[in-house]
Order: structure tokens, then C-alpha cells, then sequence
């Protein structure tokens, strides 16, 4: 598990599980990725990875509360597992790895 | 009304069935449902429902998406593809509904129209052997003694036989009686028809003839309807026209020949004591060749037979009787009835069907130029020239296939409310889908339609790649202007026969009537045979429906009449005018209606001199008749023909009767050619069974049919009214499929205009798009912004006139197919192109607007740092 790398996607997915903390629902990390890169991915993609990660083992969810606009649905709370951890940092290393001296090139450009 | 403030129960079922039930389904249900409720707080519900379907449509096909490919990238290329496909479809879910949902009109609209040709012409083969059974002297009917006298030497056919289509009154079992379309049958023509009893028989000869026991075969419809499908059925009692009837057999699903919808069929009585054996001429006559005979032999036995009746009965047949007698195949019949108007209806939705596929490959076009950067670096990582092609095939096929897929969900109900459009017992659906000559079309039309899809872009891809990987997809310029051209000649094509038509219908609908069919209902009353033994209960009977419709609330006027105007040929009578006596066979003929005092004030006919029928006019024998206008001027050209009388029964043509009054032409039989002569009698004192009972109401027919059908019953519960329709309704058919086809193809040609001009803005705001840097380029040196714009438009104007002169001479050629169907108008009327030509042009030019102004607005700094 560890020597796969992450999409970009599956990486911004994560990112946004851990910045949102304890508050992280399909939702919330749909509007938080909104937020912060200003684009809103489509349904399918975000609940489709949501369901990989989870199955991948980099993701766990628990059900939470229910309120009347979710049709008395629970909230599914996510939170990102150490596996998750460890593979966001992997990915996050070998990128970094490849960056390495080519940022002065991106100015140029 | 509460406001709903969640999505839409049914789309929320839509996406359970596609999320499933369980913890993860339920967050996902619960998050699109609390999203909803947010966007609803500041949207409308149409534009919330709107988005709730899309996310529907983009987790669908994510779902298909995932599960096309298990195992990732270890299904096999084709899996691969296939789920790449689906990810680029659910990339732009737009677009691919707009490609989708042209490709399901425009096939669903072939497949029911060519469903309903195939099921028509299927039709004709209710007769075993459609293409041997001749229809002898169609349009015209026979008594039942002629039919006797025919058989006797009829040398080219190896069956001869009558038949006619008319409502019975039946009652199962101790229910109610209800009105049901049945057909009188000579047994041995029944025999004819591709009879394929799921039970029991078919009619024996015997049960023709005098004494024979009644019997009656029913539809398989109404077997499972009001039998209940009792296997035990044959056997059983059922009431007809009030008298027991015991079924011997039940036809087989889809045969209700010779009629469409039939129910029930009854042997005709062939009893030569019957007084109305001869005079009663209201029945079809049929004739099966013999095996070796011609259609010409089959016309001249028809010959021989009228020279035979004029030299047994010299008195009542000119000697020419017959012989400019036509015979026409069963098969042909209906081909020549609605042929013309659905190849018309099948060539303008091929039409509508190209026009729709080249708009969905310049969508794709744009597709196409919108990914070039995308298919240039999958070339650049490796990816073969054939991969790729492999792949925009795939695309391509998955949404041909979801196209097809929805058109033939469509053409089902499509073709149902087609064949609901023209006048009944033409057109039917009879061949399911699995029919070969349907599955075949459908087949094709779906591999054209995947073909075009795939054509375009990957035409334009294989061009790209021939100028270097770099250059991605660059459809060459030449190609949507190509489009332009062909899109605006179909639609000129379309509106000019489009045109030529409503310019019929409005010729037709000029044609004076006579009476005034709007806010006339009529209703069928045809009580049992036995109340034509008892004059004075049909009298009564009849009176007493009358009486009491008139009484119905809202009603102002009701009558009575043997006969319908425009409802099919009324019969005929020779006239004998008193002073310039003539012999039956050669003496004028005209239209007999028995009618009552209220007809003409129902239907609103003007009378011009004399009287109407009065309450003294119902003595046993005629005692006053009223002819109309052309019928005096023939008779007594320039006299006042009020106060003189004719004779009109053949079999006592020295009893004249006085003409009391003069009314104005009423058109029966039809509208083309001159106004008919017409005699009209006092339904009260020449009885006749079957009648129309017509009421004049401020509201409409189906408002008013119950209590009219309560009114029968009251009046007599032995009886049941038949069908119920508005007079204007049997007017529309008269005009007949001209009427039909009229509405259809200009729904088409608007369609089809529309749908050019989204084709003409989509090409022009692409090359727009595509150019924006030679635009820009020209605006920052200087180039007027005027000019663009007008170089744009005059690009789009161009390619359109292009067209709309091309589409002129086209619609010359191809209107020769419409002359059939047109009424007092040429079909080189200049009218007929011109107009089509400016709305195309007109269209055109408002697509380009917007591109064009787009193109004025572009700003040359922008558009020189992109790219």
C-alpha cells in the first residue's frame, strides 16, 4: 500500500478530510476543495473516490447525526487513517523530490 | 399547495436504486438531499431539479464507470476504453445529453414513423391472400340480392362476398349492453380473411341463410375483456342487438379485419324474403381470384355482372351500369389511401434526422477542438494513432447506443398517437419491434447515427495528426460551412412542402359546407334489428331521444339523421320529377338523407324557399320532401320548385311527392368537385334503424357524451348509443390526411429550422472561438469592429443562401410527391419558396448574431496572449 502513489484528485481529497478535522462529510470536503482551489468536483468523481479511499483502507467513516433537509439520513463523518497519513506523505516526498531546483523554471515561464 | 422544498420523490428513487441502501448510499442520498436545500434557499425548484439530475447523471455513470473495469486497468483495452468513455461522458454530461437527446428524437421519430408505414402495409395482408382479394368497385357499395346474382356466374374469382363495418349493441351475461364495432360477414369471405381462431371456428355457409342459428365470433380483445379469457368461452351466450348469440370461435390476437378494431363479427343474413334484400345497398363488395386470374379478368366478370343486372332489370340499371367498373387488391387499398402522406411524413423525418446528426457532429466538432490538447499528449505518451481512433469510437458508441436506446423508448408511444392522428381504420400498428423489416431499420439507423458520431471527430483527428502531433484536432475550415450549406437547403426542403400544404388545408377549409359543424356533437343510435318491425316503437324511440337531448342542459338544438354529412357516402336515389317523367335507369340521382325537423336547425342549414318538416309530416306513406339548391336548379332551372313533386322510390316511381321547401347545398359526400343534388325525406315517415342523433351545446362533445348516452337509455334500455364524436372532429377527417399530414410536417419543419439554426450558431461561435487570434490580430491593426461582425454574419449568410437556393430547387423536384395531397394550389407555387426561403435566411441570421457580435467584442490583447 505504502509504494503506491496518490492521484492528484485522491490527494486534494485527503487534504481536505484533514483540514476540515472532526467536521468531514461527503459535503463539507466537496465544499471545502470548492473553497480553497475553486473548483467544485462533480458528484460522481468525489463520492466514487470517497468509496475507494475508504475500501483502500486510507479512509474510515462513522455514521453521525441526521437532521430533516437529509431526509432523516445520518451524516457519514470521515477522518483520514495512518495509512492515509503515511501515503499522503509519500506521495507528498516524491513530488517534492521531483520539484527539486525546477521551481526557478515555473517563474520563467 | 404545499412547496415542495426537497428533491423530487422520483429522482430521489432514481439515485437509491444507484447508490445503494447502504451506510455509504445513505451519506451520499443525505448529502445531495442537504445540498439541495441549500441551493433551494436561493434558486428556483426547476433549476434545483435541474442540478439534482445532473449529480444523478454524473454518480450513474462514475457507478458504470467503475463497474465497466473491476479490477482497474485489468479489464482488456475494451474495458479500459469503455470506462474511459464513460469518464469523458461524465466529464461534460451537457453535452452528451445534448447529443443524446438529438439522437432520440431524431431515431425515435424514424422508428415510429416507419413502425406505422410496416404495420399499415401489414395490414392489407388481413385478407389470407391480400394480394388476390380485390376490393370490386371501392368507394361503392351493394345489396346483398346484387351479391346473390353476382355469385351465380362470376367466373374469375373463386370467392366472392360482401361485408360492412357497424356498431352492435351488446350485452354479456346479464350486463349492461354496450355499444361494440362489429362487421357483418358473408361466411365464405370471413374465411377469406387471415382468420386464425385461438378458439373454435370460423362461420359456416349455412349460418347465412334463413333459420341458421345465430352466432357470433368475437376479437381476442373482447374475449380477455368482457370474457375474462374463458378458455370455455366458445359456446357461450352473449346478447347482440337484443337478441342471443352463441359464440362459436375467437379470433386470434391483431385480426380485426376488415375493419380496424372490430369486435365482434355477425354472418349477414342472405334471406331473399327480406324486403330490404335488394334495396338495402350498403355492403362492400369482395372478390378472391381464382387461381391464374388477373385483376383485368376480375373487372371484366364486374362488367359482365352490371350487363347482366341492366338486362334483368332494364327499368332500374342504365345498360352501361358498371362498366367503368375499378377493382383494386386489398393490399394496394390502403397503400394509395396513406401511401403519399407517410413516405411524406418518412422523408421529412430522415430529413430532420440528418439535420439533427449534423448538428451533433458539430458538437462534437467542438468536442473535438476542445480536446485536441488532450488527445495530442495522450499521442505524446505513446498512445497509437489506432488507440485513439479506438477510442473516440467507443465514445461514440456509447452514446449511440444511449440514444438509440431512449429514441425507441419514445417511438413506442410515438407511433401510437401517429396512428391516433389519421382518420380511423387506415393506419394501423400491427408489427411488434421484433418485426425484421422494423428491427432492420432501427439496426440501421442506429449504425448511421454511430457512424456520423464517430466520423466527425475522428476525421477531424486523423487530419490533425497528419499535420504533427502538435496540432492535435484542427477541422479544416471548409467543413462546417459544408454543413451550413446542407443544413439550410433541408430546412427550405421541409418548409416549402410545409407550406404548399397549410395553403391546401386553407383551400379545403374555404369550401362551403353548408351547415355549421362547430359545437355539434352526434352520436350513433342504431336500436335492434326487431324495432324495425314495429314502426311506431321506433318512432317513438327516436322522438323520444330527441326530446330529451334538446332538454339536456346547455343543449340549444337537437335532430336526427340517417345519415352524417361527410361521414362517408351517403346513398343514393334516382329522381322522377312529376311533368318530365323518366325511366329509372336513366333518371338524375341524388343523395337521400332521412332526417328529422331538428337537423337543420342543429346543424344550422339556411333554407332558401318554402318549408321544413313539420309535425304533419310522419303519415305512413312520404307526404312532403326538401331537395337542396342544386337539385332545383337541375330539376327546374330558374322556377320556383316549391309546390311541385317528385318521385324517389324506383319501386313505386308513379308516387310523387310535393317538395315543400328548398335549402341551401349541404356537402355529404365529400369536398372536391361540385356541390351534389340532395333530396331529403322525413325520418318519421321513411323509418330508418340506423341514425345520428347531432345536438348543438355551448360545451364539448366529451363533456356532453354522458348524458347523451343516458338519454338513449332512458328513451329505451334495450338500446345503447354508440359512438360519440363532435361534428367538427368528423369534418377534420373529411379534409382528410391532407389535414394530418399538414400538421405533422410543419411541426417538422419547424423542428427542423430550429435545429438548423442551433447548428448555424454552434459552427459560426466555433469558428469564432477558433479564430480569435486571426480576429485579434486584425482589430489590433486596425481593422474596423464593424466589419468583423459583418464578415462573420456575411460567412454565416453566405453558406445559407448557398443552401436556401439549393434547397428551392430540391423542394421543386421533391413536391411532385406532394401532389396528391394539395387542393386548389400549385406546386410550383412561387409563394411556397419564397417563404420558406426568408424564414431559413431570417433564422440564419439571427443565429450568427450573437457569434458575430461576440467576435466585434473580442479584445485583441486577450486574444493575442492565449494559446
Amino acid at each position: 500500500m505504502g509504494s503506491e502513489y496518490l492521484g492528484e484528485f485522491e490527494q486534494m481529497v485527503l487534504l481536505s478530510v484533514m483540514r476540515l478535522d472532526e467536521g468531514a462529510y461527503g459535503l463539507a470536503v466537496r465544499d471545502e476543495m470548492e473553497r480553497v482551489t475553486g473548483r467544485s468536483p462533480s458528484s460522481g468523481a468525489l463520492y466514487t473516490t470517497l468509496d475507494r479511499l475508504e475500501r483502500k483502507g486510507l479512509l474510515a467513516s462513522r455514521e453521525g447525526d441526521s437532521s430533516s433537509d437529509r431526509g432523516g439520513r445520518p451524516r457519514r463523518y470521515l477522518t483520514v487513517t495512518a495509512a492515509g497519513h503515511a501515503a499522503l506523505s509519500h506521495s507528498r516526498e516524491a513530488l517534492l523530490a521531483l520539484w527539486d531546483g525546477l521551481e526557478t523554471h515555473l517563474d520563467r515561464a | 399547495m404545499s412547496r415542495r422544498s426537497g428533491p423530487p420523490s422520483v429522482l430521489e428513487a432514481v439515485l437509491e436504486r444507484i447508490v445503494g441502501d447502504g451506510p455509504w448510499g445513505r451519506g451520499v442520498v443525505g448529502d445531495l438531499s442537504e445540498a439541495y436545500h441549500r441551493r433551494r434557499r436561493t434558486r428556483g425548484s426547476l433549476r434545483c431539479d435541474a442540478w439534482y439530475a445532473l449529480q444523478i447523471l454524473s454518480m450513474g455513470l462514475h457507478r458504470v464507470s467503475g463497474a465497466a473495469s473491476p479490477g482497474a486497468d485489468r479489464g482488456g483495452a475494451g474495458a479500459a476504453d469503455l470506462r474511459y468513455a464513460l469518464r469523458v461522458v461524465a466529464r461534460r454530461p451537457l453535452t452528451a445529453l445534448a447529443v443524446v437527446a438529438t439522437l432520440a428524437l431524431g431515431l425515435g421519430a424514424n422508428a415510429a414513423v416507419f413502425r406505422v408505414i410496416d404495420g399499415t402495409f401489414r395490414a392489407s395482408d388481413w385478407w389470407a391472400d391480400g394480394e388476390h382479394t380485390l376490393l370490386l368497385q371501392p368507394g361503392r357499395t351493394f345489396s346483398r340480392g346484387q351479391l346473390a346474382i353476382f355469385e351465380t356466374d362470376a367466373p374469375a374469382f373463386r370467392a366472392v362476398g360482401l361485408y360492412r363495418l357497424e356498431p352492435f349493441t351488446a350485452a354479456v351475461a346479464g350486463g349492461a349492453p354496450g355499444s361494440v364495432p362489429g362487421a357483418r360477414i358473408t361466411p365464405r369471405l370471413f374465411r377469406e380473411l387471415e382468420a386464425r381462431p385461438v378458439l373454435g371456428r370460423a362461420f359456416a355457409d349455412e349460418e347465412s341463410r334463413p333459420g341458421g342459428e345465430p352466432v357470433v365470433i368475437v376479437s381476442y380483445g373482447f374475449w380477455q375483456r368482457e370474457l375474462g379469457g374463458d378458455p370455455t368461452a366458445v359456446g357461450r351466450r352473449i346478447d347482440v342487438n337484443g337478441e342471443p348469440h352463441t359464440v362459436v370461435g375467437v379470433q386470434a390476437r391483431g385480426g380485426t379485419a376488415p375493419g380496424n378494431g372490430t369486435d365482434l363479427w355477425l354472418p349477414v343474413p342472405m334471406d331473399p324474403g327480406d324486403p330490404d334484400y335488394f334495396p338495402d345497398v350498403t355492403y362492400t363488395l369482395v372478390g378472391v381470384l381464382a387461381s391464374g386470374r388477373t385483376a383485368d379478368d376480375g373487372r371484366a366478370t364486374l362488367q359482365a355482372f352490371g350487363r347482366r343486372l341492366a338486362g334483368m332489370f332494364p327499368s332500374f340499371y342504365r345498360p352501361d351500369y358498371l362498366q367503368d367498373a375499378t377493382v383494386e387488391a386489398a393490399r394496394t387499398r390502403q397503400r394509395t389511401l396513406l401511401g403519399t402522406p407517410l413516405y411524406l411524413l418518412m422523408g421529412g423525418t430522415i430529413l430532420l434526422l440528418i439535420i439533427a446528426a449534423l448538428n451533433v457532429g458539430t458538437m462534437l466538432m467542438t468536442r473535438a477542438v476542445e480536446r485536441r490538447r488532450e488527445l495530442a499528449v495522450r499521442r505524446a505518451l505513446g498512445a497509437g494513432r489506432t488507440r485513439i481512433v479506438r477510442q473516440l469510437a467507443t465514445e461514440s458508441a456509447l452514446l449511440a447506443a444511449v440514444g438509440t436506446g431512449l429514441g425507441l423508448a419514445v417511438a413506442g408511444p410515438l407511433s401510437g398517437a401517429l396512428v391516433r392522428l389519421f382518420p380511423a381504420e387506415l393506419a394501423v400498428v400491427r408489427s411488434g419491434w421484433a418485426a425484421p423489416s422494423v428491427a432492420l431499420f432501427v439496426t440501421t439507423a442506429a449504425l448511421l447515427a454511430w457512424l456520423v458520431l464517430t466520423g466527425v471527430p475522428v476525421a477531424a483527428f486523423l487530419a490533425g495528426a497528419r499535420r504533427g502531433v502538435d496540432a492535435g484536432i484542427r477541422p479544416s475550415g471548409s467543413a462546417p460551412r459544408g454543413l451550413l450549406v446542407v443544413q439550410s437547403a433541408l430546412a427550405t426542403v421541409l418548409l416549402a412542402a410545409a407550406v404548399l400544404l397549410v395553403q391546401s388545408v386553407i383551400n379545403l377549409r374555404g369550401v362551403p359546407l353548408g351547415f355549421d359543424p362547430e359545437g355539434v356533437t352526434a352520436v350513433e343510435v342504431a336500436p335492434p334489428a326487431d324495432f324495425m318491425r314495429e314502426r311506431a316503437r321506433l318512432r317513438e324511440f327516436q322522438e323520444g331521444v330527441v326530446v330529451r337531448a334538446a332538454a339536456l342542459p346547455g343543449v340549444s338544438a337537437a335532430g336526427m339523421t340517417s345519415v352524417l354529412p361527410l361521414d362517408g357516402p351517403p346513398p343514393d336515389t334516382p329522381v322522377n320529377p312529376r311533368g318530365a317523367e323518366v325511366e329509372v335507369a336513366v333518371a338524375a340521382r341524388a343523395e337521400r338523407l332521412a332526417v328529422d325537423a331538428g337537423f337543420f336547425e342543429t346543424l344550422g342549414v339556411r333554407l332558401e324557399a318554402g318549408r321544413l318538416f313539420g309535425s304533419t309530416d310522419r303519415g305512413d306513406d312520404p307526404t312532403a320532401v326538401v331537395v337542396n339548391r342544386t337539385l332545383a336548379d337541375r330539376l327546374w332551372p330558374g322556377q320556383d320548385p316549391v309546390g311541385r313533386a317528385i318521385a324517389i322510390d324506383p319501386h313505386a316511381w308513379e308516387t310523387f311527392v310535393p317538395v315543400v321547401g328548398v335549402v341551401s347545398d349541404v356537402r355529404a359526400d365529400g369536398l372536391v368537385g361540385p356541390a351534389r343534388p340532395m333530396v331529403f325525406v322525413s325520418l318519421y315517415e321513411q323509418p330508418e334503424r340506423r341514425t345520428a342523433l347531432v345536438v348543438r351545446s355551448e360545451g364539448a362533445a366529451a363533456a356532453l357524451a354522458p348524458g347523451l348516452r343516458r338519454v338513449v337509455a332512458d328513451a329505451d334500455p334495450a338500446v345503447a348509443a354508440g359512438s360519440v364524436r363532435s361534428l367538427a372532429r368528423v369534418v377534420r377527417d373529411a379534409y382528410g390526411t391532407a389535414w394530418v399530414t399538414m400538421g405533422l410536417l410543419a411541426a417538422l419543419a419547424a423542428l427542423a429550422t430550429a435545429l438548423a439554426a442551433v447548428g448555424i450558431h454552434t459552427s459560426l461561435a466555433n469558428h469564432v472561438v477558433r479564430h480569435r487570434r486571426d480576429i485579434g490580430v486584425r482589430l489590433a491593426l486596425g481593422a474596423d469592429r464593424g466589419r468583423v461582425v459583418g464578415g462573420v454574419m456575411a460567412s454565416g449568410l453566405g453558406a445559407t443562401l448557398l443552401g436556401v437556393a439549393a434547397g428551392c430547387l430540391a423542394a421543386a423536384a421533391a413536391t411532385r410527391m406532394l401532389r396528391s395531397l394539395l387542393f386548389g394550389v400549385d406546386a410550383l407555387e412561387p409563394t411556397a419558396y419564397l417563404l420558406p426561403a426568408a424564414g431559413v435566411v431570417l433564422a440564419a441570421g439571427l443565429a450568427a448574431l450573437r457569434p458575430a457580435l461576440q467576435a466585434g467584442r473580442t479584445a485583441p490583447a486577450e486574444a493575442l496572449r492565449e494559446d
